[in-house]
């Protein structure tokens, strides 16, 4: 009989960060060679690539990363954005918007958001000068939300509240994340059903991220 | 009506005259004239003024306007020069002082790396030889490793320096500094300032306590590897050699208080008051030819009034604790550097 339950109990992942380091993919859009792409290899985090330019908002590179890097100057060509890395930037948040995404440029902070005020749209920015440590944080911040449990159920009832109002108690949403890992049912329609809500595409987003290691 | 102000030396400060009539009034030196332009066709009254070595330049084409009228306006232009000479040597002193700072201390620091790298790898002996350079340098390396390790660490103390530098030029000298806020793990940032200096206290014979340095904290991380920078550079040199240098962290409720505990070079009570001025030197950091530009107090000072922390310095908090070493007294002294617990929103 316990035999049985444990054979069947589903375990929510609970990463460390090095295990962390091994699920997470992040993408760098350069044209130019960018040591801290090496730096953040040997720092554990071994998804992490290298691309010259995009070729297509589709290209595989661009699906898998969950978290992505882009310079604003010489990038966006082949795609024939207008300002280059900028309008690159914007095209990919406007189709994969929970995807983290974060600007670098050797220009002044300032002088960039006088360039372009969509700039607001990144999740983040970063000078190319910053010290790699910095490039480091960021990795750490944003893989730590999308695949660290405690982070992750916690944005679930930080989501909750903001959508409802009310809030779930931290082992109430365990309990529906575990059954929505169990079902392999990733539907808004089944994370909605689980949770008693009327729309769950963002936690239905963040489950699958979460336990898959894909958004959808 | 036109006008020019320019150098004696001929450098053009601010004019409005049309690029036509611009050579020519460059090289105008008389007090006065009227006379046919060539270039305009017409009578053209011109004139200038001097103060020490600017230049103020006037024209008029205007045939109604008489020469004594004209007189009279340049004459009346003299104050507006004499303001404006003002203005413009003032603004150029705060900029070379901007800059006197940093050129002196870049200067230092790449002069540090080149006299490291040089006794690894003597000049001689490198520039000999140039198609097996990589060879030479090889072998010096195998045969050296702990000066080679010991040079490789100090190049990149001064590499830090210099990036130190250049943070704060960035975020003192702009007139609206990006405050990017982020929380990071105090230890993690406390280990990664401190471990460029390592080898400058283990020279000196410096036991690090850190104790109680956890959890995070939110704010910019330029700043604070800047403060940290200044912090531990001034603690290699004035800390009193085979001591200890104690780092805490404490929370009064409003900030966490970063405390760098250490026995260092008497700072006397008179000189309190001007410990965070631009430019200042203890008496005894002068006395040891420690002092360069300031003992960077002031860059700790302006750049945590930036970030909204808190920098307190308190001066031998335990007499018992005095020390004298070679004739040099040295004092328990400790610097607080307070982390606001709300961040501010500074941007």
């Amino acid at each position: 009989m316990f035999n049985w339950l444990r054979k069947n109990r589903v375990r929510l992942p609970n990463r460390t960060l090095d295990e962390i380091k091994l699920v997470c993919n992040i993408l760098f859009i350069d044209d130019r060679k960018f040591p801290v792409v090496d730096i953040l290899k040997n720092a554990g985090w071994s998804n992490t690539r290298s691309i010259k330019d995009l070729e297509s908002l589709d290209q595989k590179e661009i699906r898998e990363a969950h978290i992505i890097f882009s310079d604003i100057h010489g990038v966006g060509k082949k795609l024939k954005f207008s300002e280059e890395g900028l309008g690159l930037v914007v095209a990919i948040k406007e189709k994969y918007p929970t995807k983290k995404l974060i600007v670098y440029s050797a220009e002044e902070h300032r002088k960039v958001e006088a360039f372009h005020p969509a700039i607001d749209l990144v999740d983040n920015r970063l000078s190319k000068n910053a010290d790699p440590y910095q490039f480091q944080v960021l990795v750490e911040k944003y893989a730590k939300e999308s695949f660290s449990f405690n982070e992750c159920i916690e944005r679930i009832r930080k989501q909750i509240q903001r959508e409802t109002g009310y809030s779930l108690e931290f082992d109430e949403v365990v309990k529906n994340v575990t059954k929505i890992q169990k079902s392999k049912n990733f539907s808004d329609s089944n994370v909605a059903k689980i949770f008693s809500l009327q729309n769950a595409a963002a936690i239905a987003n963040i489950v699958q991220l979460f336990i898959t290691g894909a958004s959808k | 009506m036109y006008y020019l102000i320019r150098t004696k030396k001929g450098k053009v400060l601010a004019t409005d005259l049309p690029p036509e009539l611009l050579e020519e009034a460059k090289l105008f030196s008389k007090k006065f004239s009227s006379e046919l332009c060539s270039i305009k066709g017409v009578n053209k009254r011109q004139g200038i003024i001097e103060r020490d070595n600017f230049i103020f330049y006037l024209c008029c084409f205007d045939q109604k306007k008489t020469n004594r009228i004209f007189k009279h306006q340049l004459d009346a232009s003299e104050c507006f020069l004499i303001a404006y000479k003002d203005t413009y040597i003032e603004m150029a002193e705060t900029e070379r002082k901007k800059t006197r700072r940093l050129k002196h201390n870049l200067s230092t620091y790449s002069t540090k790396i080149h006299q490291e790298l040089y006794k690894l790898l003597p000049q001689d002996k490198i520039s000999k030889g140039r198609q097996n350079q990589r060879e030479l340098v090889k072998s010096i390396l195998e045969k050296n490793p702990d000066h080679a390790v010991t040079t490789f660490l100090r190049i990149l103390k001064n590499a830090n320096l210099i990036k130190a530098e250049f943070d704060v030029y960035d975020i003192l000298h702009e007139a609206n500094p990006h405050i990017d806020s982020q929380k990071h793990s105090i230890h993690r940032v406390l280990t990664l300032s401190l471990s460029s200096f390592w080898l400058d206290f283990l020279d000196k014979g410096i036991t690090i306590n850190m104790e109680k340095c956890v959890g995070e904290m939110t704010f910019d991380y330029k700043s604070m590897s800047s403060i940290l920078c200044h912090i531990f550079d001034n603690a290699t040199k004035y800390i009193a050699p085979d001591s200890e240098f104690k780092i805490y962290v404490e929370d009064d409720g409003e900030y966490y208080n970063i405390t760098f505990d250490m026995i260092s070079l008497r700072v006397q009570e008179a000189e309190l008051k001007k410990i965070f001025d631009d430019g200042f030197s203890s008496d005894y950091s002068e006395r040891l030819g420690f002092a360069g530009t300031g003992v960077g107090m002031n860059v700790i000072k302006r750049l945590s009034k930036l970030n909204e922390f808190r920098v307190l310095f308190k001066r031998n908090v335990d007499p018992t604790k005095t020390i004298t070493k070679m004739n040099i007294p040295f004092d328990q002294n400790i610097l607080i550097l307070g982390i606001n617990k709300t961040p501010p929103n500074i941007l």
